[in-house]
């Protein structure tokens, strides 16, 4: 049986579709059969980050509707074969499926899958409480901003409600230079409101535009890219191994700062 | 019932025991008669004396232990048994973080082991002590309970409020050891004891 994960944020815009693609890619690169699910029925994006968007043919509705069979509407990867996408409807809303029927959805892509990665979508409504249903752990995104932090506590607040006991945390977006400055949220900072465990941080990149507009996720290029390099390390982190962060910031300031979260 | 009765032995020690139905006046007189028939015997010795529940002025009890020995030459030794706490004190204890969205509210009081984030609430008709920050909002002494007190390891609240009365100012003074809020001549204040 196959792990569940929803990722979740509260606040829009600060990384869960980039996180999910790329994540997910990173766990088929180590071999596991990986199925990404988008619920963010009305403005799906995850095919589109994953450069399958010519290739979508039926979505999770169809499925809940019956209309076609689960493995009609997963598409496979173009780069993995063990990689796998179900896409979200882009003509109806989040509405259009019940918590039931995307939990069956999902017990059967469990039965099916190493790991079940699931998109979700922005907000605390109707659309999150069906992402989480089915799901058997969480990490959240965040970036270090006072409004996505706040929103990010809500939502792990509901999480605790909803059973989810350890959500998991990725900073996205992170710019060394401008905590130093003390321009922005530090780590501590992020860590001592939300106060649940860090998975990983992800620094600003701009090549993640770059990846996003050729549907090419990051993660791809290795070492080439520290936001590429930041998911290698979460996909590590996540599988329970070693993990070396010192790859990612040459500052060491910031490293000395970050080692007691990552037991370096 | 004897109105005074002494009990034990010289080994062992002494104790008295009263009527109940009597006050603290009748006690003290019938105390006085009955130690001025044994002095001799009881010259010199510590005896407890079980006053149970009475109600007796802090002041009154010295100065009559003072006069007993003066004139007689004993230690009057009031016992104390622990008793059922008359006045019941609980308090509702929850581990933080309060979290954004999260609301509290209680009739007791409220002890928060941990933070209390901004976007969370916590309400209570008596008192609210946080091991941690007050990020959020805290209001104590709901239906004008204007004894209640705020208790904080850290105060950068968005809302601090008991009974009626609202913390208005910006500025709160730093302190290491904690915050105490509360209500003294009409006016809400904070310091760093109470």
């Amino acid at each position: 049986m196959g792990e569940a994960i929803v990722i979740t944020s509260g606040k829009g815009g600060v990384g869960k579709t980039t996180a999910v693609a790329n994540i997910g890619v990173g766990l088929a690169l180590k071999g596991y059969n990986v199925a990404l699910v988008d619920t963010d029925i009305g403005l799906r994006n995850l095919d589109l980050l994953l450069g399958l968007e010519n290739r979508v043919v039926y979505n999770i509705v169809d499925v809940a509707e019956k209309r076609c069979q689960l493995r009609q509407a997963l598409i496979k990867d173009k780069r993995l074969s063990n990689l796998y996408l179900l896409p979200a409807a882009q003509t109806r809303e989040k509405d259009a499926v019940t918590r039931e029927q995307i939990k069956e959805i999902i017990n059967i892509l469990k039965s099916l899958f190493d790991f079940v990665l699931i998109d979700s979508p922005a907000g605390i409504e109707q659309g999150f409480k069906n992402a989480i249903a089915g799901a058997d752990s969480s990490i959240v995104i965040t970036t270090p901003e006072v409004a996505a932090v706040r929103d990010a506590d809500r939502v792990i607040g509901l999480l605790e409600a909803n059973g989810f006991r350890d959500p998991l945390l990725i900073i996205n977006r992170v710019r060394p230079e401008m905590i130093k400055r003390g321009d922005m949220l530090s780590v501590e900072d992020v860590l001592e409101i939300l106060s649940i465990k860090l998975l990983g941080i992800v620094p600003e990149d701009e090549g993640i535009i770059i990846s996003v507009n050729k549907g090419e996720p990051i993660i791809f290029n290795g070492n080439q890219s520290k936001a590429g390099t930041a998911f290698t390390l979460i996909v590590k982190s996540l599988l329970g191994e070693k993990v070396d962060w010192n790859s990612l910031f040459a500052e060491s300031s910031l490293m000395e700062r970050l080692r007691k979260f990552f037991n370096i | 019932m004897e109105k005074i009765l002494i009990k034990g032995d010289l080994k062992e020690g002494l104790k008295i025991y009263v009527d109940p139905s009597l006050n603290w006046e009748e006690i003290k007189t019938a105390l006085w008669n009955e130690f001025e028939k044994n002095e001799r015997f009881l010259k010199g010795l510590y005896i407890n004396i079980d006053l149970k529940e009475i109600k007796i002025d802090e002041e009154d009890w010295l100065n009559f232990q003072q006069k007993i020995f003066q004139r007689f030459g004993i230690i009057l030794i009031r016992e104390f048994l622990v008793t059922k706490i008359t006045d019941k004190n609980i308090a509702q204890i929850i581990i933080g973080p309060i979290r954004n969205g999260q609301k509290y509210i209680s009739k007791d009081n409220i002890l928060i082991l941990g933070d209390i984030n901004p976007g969370g609430e916590v309400i209570s008709e008596k008192s609210i002590f946080v091991l941690g920050k007050i990020r959020g909002s805290v209001y104590a002494g709901k239906e004008n309970n204007r004894k209640a007190i705020i208790f904080a390891l850290s105060l950068q609240p968005i809302h601090l409020q008991i009974a009626n009365l609202i913390w208005d100012k910006e500025e709160i003074f730093e302190s290491k050891s904690g915050y105490w809020v509360y209500i003294e001549d009409n006016i809400l204040k904070i310091s760093i004891n109470f």
